[in-house]
């Protein structure tokens, strides 16, 4: 037997139904999370890596040898060596200072480092930064005390300048192949 | 009448299953965007990319202390794909009154991701880019934004 008020009941009840699945569908599908962004702003120097000092690819010598790196990124063997190319780059640093400071810098550089890999360590002597615009040969020194000068030779760094160092590996004889690395650190002093 | 049972027994039966069978998507936050310290100098920007690589033009930084955003994605059920939403841009303040910008929000993975079975789970990171204005002052500034993940 029909019953038309009954089917109108179950109709609305699958409408209701449908409404309500759809509403959880929704609801279950999409999820959203807030996060915090920081960042600070100081007075003072700061100084940012942009490249380490690189001496490329190098075929083991038959003798001992040297590489020198020069800030421009210039390679020059002496000796039995042969150079393959690869990455070459003198050390790059951004060097600058911001509230109200306009002195000049002065740059500390070590005397010599040993990298490390496959074979016995290898030593980077000869840091400098020969090369560099507006930096003479007396805004380096290899300990913490000043340099000679003279001070309007060094540079400013407001607006920010780019230093870069170049050095000088010494590979021995027959140094065994393999990725040679290590680390040194550059100070820039206020004058 | 049988007609009515009938109906209303499959519709229970369709909605049980459409409850159960729903897969949900949630969005938990393990750590904040940090673009870290800079001497502002001039002004610049500094490009903080989700894997972590900073490259920075024009102002100089101070320490390593910068870091993408970490979310963790997971998905109850069904398909593993799911879609990231980011926003334009927002905006930093500091406590002594300055603002800089913050846009060109990225993420990894980018714009949709996966959160596979058995974990059900996907780390989401994301980067952006910060813009100082020349003699900006110092300060610690902060702000918030808004990341969607959809089905």
């Amino acid at each position: 037997m029909r019953n038309p008020a009954a089917k109108r009941r179950v109709s609305a009840t699958r409408r209701i139904a449908a409404l309500l699945a759809f509403l959880f569908a929704v609801s279950a599908q999409s999820a959203v999370i807030t996060s915090t962004v920081s960042a600070g702003i100081q007075n003072g120097i700061g100084m940012n890596k942009v490249s380490d000092l690189s001496f490329g690819d190098i075929i083991s010598p038959t003798g001992i040898s040297t590489v020198n790196v020069d800030a421009a990124g210039a390679a020059t063997p002496s000796g039995p060596v042969f150079l393959l190319g690869g990455t070459v780059t003198p050390a790059t640093f951004t060097v600058g200072q911001a509230g109200g400071g306009a002195g000049r810098f002065w740059v500390q550089v070590p005397v010599s480092v040993s990298i490390t890999g496959a074979g016995p360590a290898m030593n980077v002597t000869n840091f400098d930064a020969v090369g560099n615009v507006n930096m003479a040969a007396g805004c380096v020194s290899t300990t913490a005390v000043q340099p000679g000068g003279p001070k309007g030779a060094c540079p400013k760094a407001d607006p920010p300048f780019t230093l870069r160092i170049g050095g000088r590996l010494t590979v021995g004889a027959s140094q065994p192949p393999g990725t040679y690395s290590g680390l040194f650190n550059v100070t820039v002093h206020l004058w | 009448m049988w007609r009515e049972v009938v109906s209303i027994a499959a519709l229970a039966i369709c909605c049980s299953s459409a409850l159960a069978a729903t897969p949900s998507v949630t969005i938990s936050n393990q750590g904040s965007l940090q673009f870290g310290s800079y001497v502002g100098a001039g002004g610049g920007s500094v490009v903080l990319a989700p894997d972590g690589t900073r490259s920075v033009s024009g102002v100089v930084g101070v320490g390593f202390d910068f870091t993408p955003a970490l979310f963790t994605v997971t998905i109850s059920s069904g398909s593993p794909q799911y879609m990231i939403a980011l926003p334009a841009m927002t905006t930093l303040v500091a406590p002594e009154g300055g603002t800089m910008t913050v846009d060109a929000f990225r993420s990894l993975p980018d714009r949709t991701g996966m959160a596979k079975p058995p974990a059900r789970m996907d780390q989401l990171t994301v980067g952006a880019t910060l813009h100082v204005g020349p003699n900006q002052p110092p300060g610690h500034y902060e702000g918030t934004f808004q990341v969607t993940v959809n089905l």
